[in-house]
C-alpha cells in the first residue's frame, strides 16, 4: 500500500485518538475557546479521507485491511477491515458530526462545548471501529462505547427532559446488550468463533435440524439489533430520545447513531444470505413493514416538530430493513444508498428544527407558522430534504427508494413493495402537513422581528441540501459503475 | 468430568440462565426505582456469563471465552457508571429516585 | 460429585440473584449482587476459567459493589427503603403461575439440551489464555481502551458536585 493510501488509512481511526489526547492535554482556557472549531476541522479532514477512499475503493473494486500497532501476518491475528459499504458509513459519521459541530457553535452552552467535542470525537472513533472489524464480538464492544457516548450526549444538558430520554435510551439498549450477546452465546455455540466470515460460511452450507442453536442465536441477535436500530415494535425510546437532546446531539442521532448501531450489522452479516432463511426473512420483513406504516401514521398526529421527525426516522429505518430483509444485491444497493440519503435529509431537518428552536423559542407546530419569508435558508433547505425523503423525483431519495421497491418487486415480494409505495404517499401528506404549519401561511405578530439563524448553522443546512441536490446527478454515476462491474 | 455430570450442568445452567432472564425483564417493567433497573440489567448479564460458559464449554474453547468474559466485564462495569451517573442526577433534578416522577415527555 | 457441587452453586447464585431483585432495602440488594458474583466465580474456577474468575471477583464483587453502595448514598437516605414503591414486585397470588413457568422454563432447557444436540466438550482443544487474548483479539483490546476513555468522559459530565 502506498502511502497516501496508509495517511487515509490512518485518520479513520488514528487521528480521531490523536485528537482526544492533544485536546485534552492543552490548557483548559484554550480548548473552551477553540472546541467547536477543532471538532470542525476535525471531522472535515476524516471526511476529505473517507471521501477519497470511496472514490478509490470504487474505482478499484477491493478491500484494504490493516491493522494499528501489531503484527497483522501472525497467525488468527485479527485486524481491521474496510470495504466499501464500511468507508460510506464512515464518511456519513463524518458529515454528522461536522454538522452537529457547526450546530453546536451556537446553540450549546459554553462550559458544555468541552465535554461535548470529547464525546463526539469518541462517537466518531466508536463508530468508525464499528464498521472495520471483522467479527461480532468485536463489533459490540464499539457498540458499547457508542451506547455509552450517545447516554451521556443526550443528557449533556442535565435538564429533566434530557435525563429521561437517556434513562430509557439506557434501559432499551442494556436489554439490547444482552440479547445479542446471548443469540452470539447460542451462535458460539455452533460454529466455534464469531468471525463474519465464518458466520456466513456456516449459513451457505445447507442447514439441518442440528442447527438449531444457530438458528436460535440468529433470532436473538436479529431481535438485539432490531431494538438498538429502533424498528417496531421495539421503537419505544426513539421518540423521547431524538426530542428531549440539545439541538446538535439531535443531528448526531438522527444522522448516524441509530443507524451506524443497528442497521450497519443487519447490513454486514445478514445482507446477502437472508433468502436462504425462511422464516427469520419473514420476521424481518414483518418488522420492516410495521415500522414503515406504523413511523408513518403515527408523525401525521404529532405536534412538536422533533417528534414528528423521530417517527419518520422509524419510517425511513423500515426501509431500510425492508431492503436487508429482501436481501438481492439490488436491495442492498439500495439499502446503502438510503442509509446514506437519510443521513443527509434527517440531518438537515435537524439543523432546520434547531434554528426554529434558537429563533422562536417554540418547537410546536401549532404556535408556528408562516416563517418562510423571514427564514429563507431554513424554509429551502427544510423543503428540499422533504422532496428528497418523500421519494420525489429527481433528488438523491428518489433513487434510494426506487432500488428497494423495485428489488422487492423483482423478488417476488409484490404485497412488500405495495405497502411501501402506499407509505410512501403517507409521507408526502405528513411532510407537507409539517411545512405547512411551520413556514407556510400567514406570520404570527410574536414572529414579526426573528431573523435568520446564524453563520454556521445556515452553512451546515447549506452543504447538506447542497448534497441531496448533488446526489440526484451523482447517484445515476455511481449505479452505472457498480452496473459496469456486474455488481447489479 | 464423565458425561452424566456434563448433561446435568447443561440443563441446570439453561434453567438458571432462563429463570435469571425472564425474572430480570419482570423486574425491569414493573419497578418504579430507578437503581432497581441498575441492578436488574446487571443480573442479566450474570445470565449472559452463565450462558456463554456452557458455550465456551461446548465449543471447546475456554481461553477465548475467558477473553470474551472479561471484556463484557469491562463494558459492563462502564454502562453501569455512566447509568448512575444518570440516576445521581435524576436525583438533584427531582428530589426522588421514582421514575413516574420523570414522566413528562409523551406520545 | 462436581456435577452436584456445580448444581449446588448454581442455585445459591440464583437465590442470591432473586434476592437482589426483590429485596425492599437498595443496599441489600447490592450486596446480594455481591455475593451472586462470589458464587460465579467459585464456578468459572471449578471449570478451570482462572482468568476469568479473578477478573470476575475483582471488578463484579468489588468495583460494581462500590459504585452502587456510593450510588445509593449520594442519594437520599430515605430512598434506600423504597417508601414510594407503591407496586409490589411480587403478589402471593401469582405463585401457581411462577410454578407453571418454572415447569415451562424447565422443559424448555431439557429441550434444547437433548434435541438441539448440545454437547460438552471441555477444555480439550487447550488454547492458552494469554495468547489468545494478546494475540488473536487485539481489536478488542483497542475497543476497551476506547471505551474507559468514554466512561471518563461521562464521569466529568456527570458526577462534577455543582455547576
Amino acid at each position: 500500500m502506498n502511502t497516501v493510501d496508509m495517511l487515509v488509512l490512518y485518520s479513520f481511526f488514528v487521528l480521531p485518538l490523536a485528537a482526544v489526547f492533544v485536546f485534552n492535554l492543552l490548557p483548559r482556557r484554550v480548548s473552551d475557546k477553540i472546541a467547536v472549531h477543532f471538532l470542525t476541522g476535525l471531522s472535515l479532514l476524516v471526511l476529505i479521507s473517507a471521501v477519497v477512499e470511496c472514490i478509490q475503493l470504487l474505482t478499484k473494486f477491493d478491500y484494504v485491511s490493516f491493522s494499528l500497532l501489531w503484527d497483522m501476518k501472525a497467525a488468527n491475528a485479527s485486524f481491521f477491515y474496510l470495504d466499501l459499504t464500511s468507508c460510506v458509513v464512515i464518511a456519513c459519521t463524518a458529515l454528522s458530526v461536522l454538522c452537529a459541530a457547526l450546530v453546536a457553535k451556537d446553540s450549546l452552552r459554553p462550559e458544555k462545548k468541552y465535554s461535548f467535542v470529547n464525546l463526539a470525537v469518541i462517537i466518531m472513533l466508536a463508530i468508525n471501529g464499528m464498521v472495520m472489524v471483522t467479527d461480532l464480538f468485536s463489533f459490540y464492544v464499539f457498540l458499547e462505547v457508542a451506547g455509552i457516548c450517545a447516554f451521556i450526549l443526550v443528557a449533556l444538558n442535565k435538564d429533566s427532559q434530557g435525563l429521561e430520554g437517556s434513562f430509557k435510551y439506557f434501559l432499551m439498549s442494556a436489554l439490547a446488550t444482552a440479547f445479542l450477546l446471548i443469540g452470539m452465546a447460542f451462535i458460539f455455540m455452533n460454529t466455534g468463533s464469531l468471525y463474519f466470515v465464518e458466520i456466513q460460511a456456516f449459513l451457505s452450507k445447507s442447514y439441518t435440524a442440528n442447527y438449531f442453536l444457530f438458528q436460535l442465536g440468529l433470532c436473538f441477535v436479529l431481535v438485539g439489533l432490531c431494538i438498538k436500530a429502533g424498528i417496531t415494535p421495539f421503537h419505544g425510546w426513539v421518540p423521547d430520545a431524538y426530542q428531549s437532546a440539545p439541538a446538535s446531539v439531535s443531528v448526531l442521532m438522527g444522522g448516524i447513531v441509530t443507524k451506524a448501531c443497528g442497521i450497519y450489522a443487519l447490513i454486514r452479516v445478514f445482507g446477502f444470505i437472508l433468502p436462504d432463511f425462511g422464516f427469520v426473512t419473514d420476521i424481518l420483513m414483518i418488522f420492516a413493514l410495521l415500522a414503515i406504516c406504523f413511523g408513518a401514521f403515527t408523525a401525521m398526529a404529532q405536534s412538536n416538530f422533533k417528534r414528528i421527525l423521530a417517527y419518520s426516522s422509524i419510517s425511513q429505518l423500515g426501509y431500510i430493513v425492508l431492503a436487508v430483509a429482501v436481501g438481492t444485491p439490488l436491495a442492498i444497493v439500495g439499502a446503502v444508498l438510503h442509509f446514506v440519503n437519510h443521513s443527509l435529509f434527517k440531518g438537515s431537518l435537524f439543523v432546520n428544527a434547531d434554528a426554529i428552536e434558537r429563533e422562536t423559542g417554540t418547537l410546536e407546530i401549532t404556535q408556528l407558522g408562516g416563517l418562510g419569508k423571514q427564514m429563507p435558508v431554513t424554509s429551502i433547505s427544510s423543503v428540499l430534504s422533504f422532496l428528497s425523503a418523500a421519494g420525489i423525483p429527481p433528488l438523491s431519495g428518489f433513487w434510494s427508494k426506487f432500488l428497494i421497491i423495485l428489488a422487492a418487486w423483482l423478488a417476488g415480494f409484490k404485497a412488500a413493495a405495495a405497502i411501501a409505495l402506499i407509505a410512501s404517499l403517507v409521507t408526502i401528506a405528513y411532510f407537507l402537513r409539517l411545512q405547512k404549519a411551520v413556514f407556510f401561511g400567514k406570520s404570527r405578530e410574536e414572529f414579526a422581528d426573528i431573523k435568520e439563524s446564524s453563520v454556521s448553522n445556515k452553512a451546515a443546512a447549506i452543504v447538506l441540501s447542497a448534497l441531496t441536490v448533488a446526489g440526484s446527478v451523482l447517484i445515476p454515476v455511481v449505479l452505472s459503475v457498480l452496473k459496469a462491474n456486474g455488481l447489479i | 468430568m464423565n458425561t452424566a455430570d456434563f448433561n446435568l450442568f447443561t440443563v441446570s445452567v439453561l434453567v438458571a440462565a432462563l429463570t435469571i432472564v425472564i425474572a430480570a425483564v419482570y423486574t425491569l417493567i414493573r419497578t418504579n426505582n430507578l437503581i432497581r433497573v441498575i441492578i436488574a440489567v446487571e443480573v442479566m448479564m450474570k445470565a449472559v456469563t452463565l450462558l456463554l460458559i456452557l458455550a465456551g464449554l461446548v465449543a471447546g474453547n475456554m481461553a477465548l471465552i475467558q477473553s470474551f468474559i472479561i471484556t463484557i466485564i469491562v463494558c459492563e462495569v462502564a454502562v453501569a457508571i455512566v447509568a448512575a451517573g444518570i440516576a445521581v442526577n435524576c436525583y438533584r433534578k427531582n428530589g426522588s429516585l421514582n421514575i413516574s416522577a420523570l414522566e413528562k415527555l409523551k406520545g | 460429585m462436581t456435577g452436584i457441587t456445580l448444581l449446588i452453586l448454581l442455585v445459591i447464585m440464583v437465590l442470591f440473584l432473586l434476592l437482589a431483585l426483590t429485596k425492599k432495602s437498595l443496599l441489600k440488594s447490592a450486596v446480594a449482587l455481591a455475593c451472586a458474583s462470589v458464587m460465579l466465580t467459585i464456578i468459572l474456577f471449578i471449570l478451570a476459567a482462572p482468568w476469568g474468575a479473578v477478573f470476575e471477583l475483582s471488578v463484579c464483587a468489588g468495583l460494581i459493589t462500590v459504585v452502587f453502595i456510593s450510588t445509593i448514598s449520594m442519594t437520599d437516605a430515605k430512598s434506600k427503603r423504597e417508601d414510594y414503591e407503591e407496586r409490589k414486585l411480587h403478589n402471593k397470588k401469582f405463585a401457581p403461575l411462577f410454578f407453571i413457568l418454572a415447569v415451562v422454563v424447565a422443559a424448555t432447557a431439557y429441550f434444547l439440551s437433548q434435541q438441539a444436540g448440545i454437547v460438552i466438550q471441555g477444555n480439550e482443544l487447550g488454547y492458552d489464555f494469554k495468547e489468545v487474548l494478546w494475540n488473536t483479539r487485539q481489536t478488542d483490546i483497542v475497543g476497551q481502551i476506547v471505551l474507559v476513555l468514554a466512561a471518563v468522559f461521562g464521569i466529568t459530565v456527570f458526577f462534577k458536585e455543582v455547576d
